[in-house]
């Protein structure tokens, strides 16, 4: 059984293979062994998750044979393919949404001039993250997690002649390397204090010695990393650029996994956070300031993506508040929380996303709210889908998001019981608490500005609407199309079948697993959770739970009130508060603020270095001019005259001679 | 007694420099290599008369080698010198200046040539069949 | 019949002079009077003559002439060749040098060179050229026959090279110290009281490029031991005194020969090594060393040839093609 695991990465590393270097010959089939291939991986996670499900003991967990990478001295690298329950749920998560998003691709990429290029590195995305959350050692993993942030690269500058897709890919790997940075110093730190990079010798390792500041520093360098890969504050500015890329790429990579990675590696390292409670507290309270920062500026944004992906932002602080709180016996519940939370939030993040982008497809590329409204009816499936999302997110119960998230209070509520971070806990529970709220409102504003009200519908999904194959991405050569009302049409099957799939899901998913806490039976299986972490009954908390529920329908309630009901109201508040809209609406002037404390010093050393590269440059020159003049002075005698040269030899023969009869004296044997 | 060794040296030296300057001087391809069989002779002079001098037949081989290779020189030279007539119909040595130092300027004869004296004193082929005519002026050399 | 000493400062007279006079035959746009450059050839001939013209001359009268004759000719020739500005006339004037200079090698006691010279060079070589220079000049001498590169320094460095080689060979062939020797060698026999005490200093300070210098010390080192043995007997004095005269009056003959190192093998075919005669028989001898020492020279000699023939033969193959 356990060798079949093989085929989980192999078969999307495959697909990327052949399709990179038979894109030319696939051309517009080329989604068919990419579709196939993570439909495959799919089926294989799924089994392995039903193998899981099937074995007895505490212990669940399936290992491949190992296959030797490198040995260096004493290090002996393995790849070994690891399949417990928490890399079951996130391969499932994985897997499952992207075969949808794969399908979808196939209608939203139609006819792009880079299609087989998309799904080479759509597949190979898959591939890496299948072998981050696969493997069972840390250096492994940080070489998926570089291939990861390659392909999420590669997908934002998928349009690379664009100027803004090309700087938001660079920035997008720029700013993910300052985290990725930290965490090879950490991995270094680890080997360095135990000698071993295998997550199950680690954990005896830290189990063996807590507290130690040597962990809570190696800790606190692998949050770095994980802040970087999931956008946490301050590193978050990357993502909302990064959907700059095609939308279902932002769907899969920047919604529904890669920047669940970071979240993943918490999770999986927990053992050693446990050890280091400060570092735990850090990791609660940057959560609660991502999620609530990202929250407010979601508030005040007028592109559906880009609402979208400050709330990816805010939910993903929502995963690190919970993994943060997993204080003493809790850490268990707080795992289980957070992957939850992780896996209920891929599905509905990746509908909303999807659905976005049918939006998008149908408007032509429009995606400012302020130029479509109440497209409920030109789009029903996308609306219901987008609903069934936007619900889902706000926590409204019974869709799945309001599950997970309950989960999540539910943690941090008593988390600041007893810990020596009281204080810490308290910020961070009431700041999940107007999080929600926040979220709830910021959904429902897109959701309602988007499908209610007027029905308003931009110049360019005329165009588009009369040809769907001709949704080329190039906003300008269209921008010139005649001015009017636009025809707005549904997105083919290909396109609503996926949403439809992930609508099922999103609205059940939490409800399902939840309720018969399925979800946290399985994984109680986990090694790490039997062996590490301490047990915790939780309860139900119905009290909480009605809190939640409550908040969620007073903000759906609010924003319907101010944008369906009140339609004046929103701009009145907008001019009540300029200073706060502003800071808002321009992202609390964080790129700004980079820009003057990063950026600007960088450019200033980089022409520092310039003007002394050119002046070490001249130097070299000048002593370079040198041998050239000198050679210069005796450049005409290579005047191409043989009879020149043979002068040269004549006079070269007489000075020989000389020395030899005249110069030598008497002493040669002449 | 015979005539000494010196006297014979130094006629191959005298030959030998004439050639010398006649190769760095002269412009006509053949005058060229007219020039170095000229230094091959007084070279050959030099060889046989110290094969008299030591009673030794050695000199004579080497000199007997030296016709040889000069056969083969004037061979290959000629063929040369044709196919360089052919590509740029002339048989100015002068012509032949490309593999100079980049930006150098071509070095070219300014100064004017006076009125041309005997110009007909080249010997010409009469075409094959035809009884040769004899032209007013015409030189057989 | 050695020549007279001379050294570098009288050997770049001639040379000059003679590089002066060919410098104004040279040809050349603006005329110089071709009269005044051959003056000053004649003139520079005739000083060269004076410079090597034999001491006491010892030849045969009719050998002297014909060497002279032969000689001036051969340098005319080639004077000739180096000035005419017509190429045709040029290569007549190269057969006049072959010619002459195979009269030398007939003087050298080289008769079946002297006539495969002629052969060759004045019947193969010279004619191949003329045709060249009938098939490429067909329209008379070029403006470039009728110009010289770099009259001025060729002729310098002609002149002094030739001013190098005849001091060198005025230096290596110097008979002057022997001839100081052969006098001391007299006025001791002459004097009352002959013995080697009066020049032994002298020959011991030649200079090492005599090569008698080696076997006179031994000799003389010999004599003294038989000198030394009979208690200066008058009688034995004076003849080791007449031996040694005799064998410094021999090696006058041979001064600034070199002899071939003992490492070079010594091959009967090529002539004895002690008489310095040739053997009878020219062509006989030059075959028998040709075909045995120098059978591989031989057969690469002719190995070239025929690689020459086939590579003339490629070079101006044109397939298809009319000669334009």
């Amino acid at each position: 059984m356990s060798d079949v695991l093989w085929l989980i990465p192999v078969l999307p590393l495959a697909a990327a293979v052949l399709v990179g270097l038979f894109g030319k010959l696939l051309r517009g089939q080329s989604h068919w062994p990419v579709v196939a291939a993570i439909a495959g991986s799919a089926c294989v996670s799924l089994y392995a998750v039903v193998q899981l499900h099937h074995q007895s003991g505490p212990v669940a967990v399936l290992r491949s044979t190992p296959l030797p990478w490198f040995s260096a001295g004493g290090v002996n690298i393995d790849f070994q393919l690891v399949v417990d329950p928490i890399t079951a749920v996130m391969l499932t998560a994985i897997t499952f949404i992207g075969t949808w998003i794969s399908i979808y691709s196939i209608g939203y990429m139609h006819d792009d001039p880079g299609y087989p290029r998309y799904f080479a590195v759509f597949s190979g995305f898959v591939f890496s993250m299948c072998g981050l959350v696969l493997t069972d050692n840390l250096l492994v993993l940080y070489g998926f997690w570089e291939g990861v942030g390659l392909c999420s690269y590669l997908l934002i500058g998928f349009w690379f002649a664009k100027p803004s897709a090309a700087a938001a890919a660079r920035k997008a790997f720029l700013v993910t390397r300052l985290g990725d940075a930290a965490f090879v110093l950490g991995i270094f730190l680890l080997w360095n204090k135990f000698g071993t990079l295998e997550f199950e010798e680690l954990f005896q390792a830290a189990r063996a010695q807590p507290n130690e500041p040597i962990l809570l520093t190696a800790c606190l360098l692998l949050f770095c990393g994980a802040v970087g890969k999931s956008a946490q504050f301050p590193l978050h500015v990357w993502l909302p650029d990064a959907m700059e890329g095609p939308t279902p790429a932002s769907a899969l990579i920047h919604a529904a996994t890669m920047v669940t990675a970071g979240v993943y590696l918490v999770g999986r390292t927990m053992p050693l956070f446990v050890a280091a409670p400060a570092a735990l507290a850090t990791v609660a309270v940057i959560g609660t300031i991502t999620a609530l920062l990202a929250a407010l500026i979601a508030l005040t944004q007028h592109d559906l993506k880009r609402v979208m992906a400050y709330s990816t932002v805010s939910q993903l602080g929502y995963m690190f508040a919970a993994l943060g709180s997993g204080q003493g016996d809790l850490a268990a519940f707080a795992v289980t929380a957070a992957i939850f939370h992780l896996f209920t939030h891929a599905f509905f993040k990746a509908l909303l996303f999807l659905a976005s982008g049918s939006v998008m497809h149908a408007m032509g590329h429009v995606i400012d709210m302020r130029r479509i409204g109440g497209l409920r009816k030109a789009l029903p499936i996308t609306h219901w889908t987008f609903f069934i999302g936007a619900m889902a997110l706000a926590g409204l119960p019974p869709f799945s998001g309001f599950w997970s998230k309950d989960e999540i209070l539910a943690v941090a509520k008593e988390a600041g019981h007893g810990s020596a971070y009281h204080a810490a806990y308290l910020f961070v529970f009431y700041g999940l608490l107007l999080t929600a709220l926040l979220t709830a409102f910021y959904t429902s504003r897109a959701y309602f500005r988007t499908f209610w009200g007027p029905e308003v519908i931009p110049a360019e999904a005329g165009h588009h609407g009369h040809s769907h194959d001709d949704h080329g991405h190039d906003h300008d050569h269209h921008a010139s199309e005649p001015a009017g009302p636009g025809v707005a049409h549904e997105s083919p099957f290909v396109m609503t079948g996926p949403l439809i799939v992930l609508a099922i899901g999103a609205a059940c998913v939490g409800g399902l697993l939840a309720v018969t806490h399925g979800f946290a039976h399985f994984l109680g299986h986990t090694s790490d959770f039997v062996k590490y972490l301490p047990k915790h009954e939780h309860h139900a908390d119905y009290g909480l739970m009605a809190l939640s529920a409550g908040l969620s329908v007073v903000g759906i309630f609010s924003a319907w009130w101010i944008y369906v009901r009140n339609p004046k109201t929103a701009g009145a508040m907008a001019r009540a508060v300029p200073r706060l809209y502003a800071l808002s609406q321009n992202r609390f002037y964080l790129d700004e603020i980079y820009g003057w404390l990063a950026v600007g010093p960088l450019t200033a050393i980089a022409v520092i270095s310039r003007v002394f590269d050119m002046l070490v440059d001249g130097i070299v020159d000048i002593i370079g001019r040198v041998p050239r003049f000198f050679g210069g002075l005796f450049r005409p005698v290579q005047n191409g005259l043989v009879q020149f040269y043979a002068l040269a030899t004549v006079l070269g023969l007489v000075v020989f001679i000389f020395v030899l009869a005249y110069l030598r004296g008497e002493k040669g044997a002449w | 007694m015979s005539v000494p060794l010196e006297q014979y040296l130094v006629v191959g030296a005298i030959l030998f420099v004439l050639g010398a300057v006649g190769f760095l001087t002269r412009r006509n391809l053949i005058t060229l290599f007219l020039c170095a069989e000229l230094m091959l002779q007084g070279v050959t002079l030099n060889f046989v008369a110290f094969s008299k001098h030591h009673g030794q037949m050695t000199g004579q081989v080497f000199s007997l080698m030296i016709i040889t290779i000069a056969a083969c020189e004037a061979g290959l030279a000629l063929a040369l010198i044709l196919v360089l007539y052919n590509s740029r119909r002339t048989l100015d040595v002068s012509v032949w200046q490309d593999l100079r130092e980049s930006g150098l300027e071509q070095t070219i004869d300014t100064e004017p040539l006076p009125a041309p004296a005997d110009e007909a004193a080249m010997p010409r082929l009469q075409e094959a069949g035809k009884m040769p005519t004899r032209r007013r002026g015409d030189s057989y050399v | 019949m050695m020549l007279a000493s001379f050294g570098l400062r009288q050997a770049m007279i001639p040379a000059a002079l003679g590089l002066l006079g060919l410098y104004l035959l040279l040809p050349r746009p603006s005329r110089i009077p071709r009269l005044a450059g051959a003056a000053l050839g004649i003139v520079a001939l005739v000083l060269c003559g004076r410079l090597i013209a034999e001491a006491a001359p010892a030849t045969p009268w009719i050998e002297r002439i014909l060497f002279w004759a032969f000689s001036a000719l051969a340098i005319v020739g080639a004077v000739q060749l180096v000035t005419q500005p017509n190429p045709a006339r040029g290569a007549v004037a190269f057969a006049l040098v072959v010619i002459n200079v195979c009269g030398l090698f007939l003087l050298n006691g080289a008769p079946f060179l002297a006539a495969g010279t002629i052969i060759i060079y004045a019947g193969a070589i010279v004619v191949t050229f003329l045709f060249v220079i009938m098939l490429c000049q067909q329209t008379g001498a070029a403006d470039a026959d009728a110009r010289s590169r770099e009259p001025l320094l060729s002729c310098a460095a002609g002149a002094i090279l030739l001013g190098l080689l005849l001091s060198l060979v005025g230096r290596q062939y110097d008979p002057a110290p022997i001839d100081e020797l052969l006098a001391a060698i007299d006025k001791s026999i002459a004097s009352d009281k002959p013995g080697f005490e009066n020049f032994d200093h002298e020959f011991r300070k030649f200079p090492t490029h005599l090569p008698i210098k080696e076997s006179l010390e031994a000799r003389s080192d010999e004599s003294m031991l038989k000198i030394k043995a009979s208690k200066n007997d008058p009688k034995v004095v004076s003849e080791e005194l007449a031996k040694f005269r005799a064998a410094v009056a021999a090696g006058r003959s041979r001064v600034g020969d070199i002899p071939p190192p003992d490492s070079v093998p010594v091959t009967p075919f090529a002539g004895s090594r002690t008489d310095h005669r040739l053997p009878a028989g020219n062509v006989a001898a030059l075959g028998r060393l040709l075909f045995t020492d120098y059978i591989i020279g031989v057969e690469m000699a002719g190995t070239l040839l025929l690689v020459a023939t086939i590579g003339a033969i490629a070079i101006t193959y044109r397939s298809g093609r009319k000669p334009a």
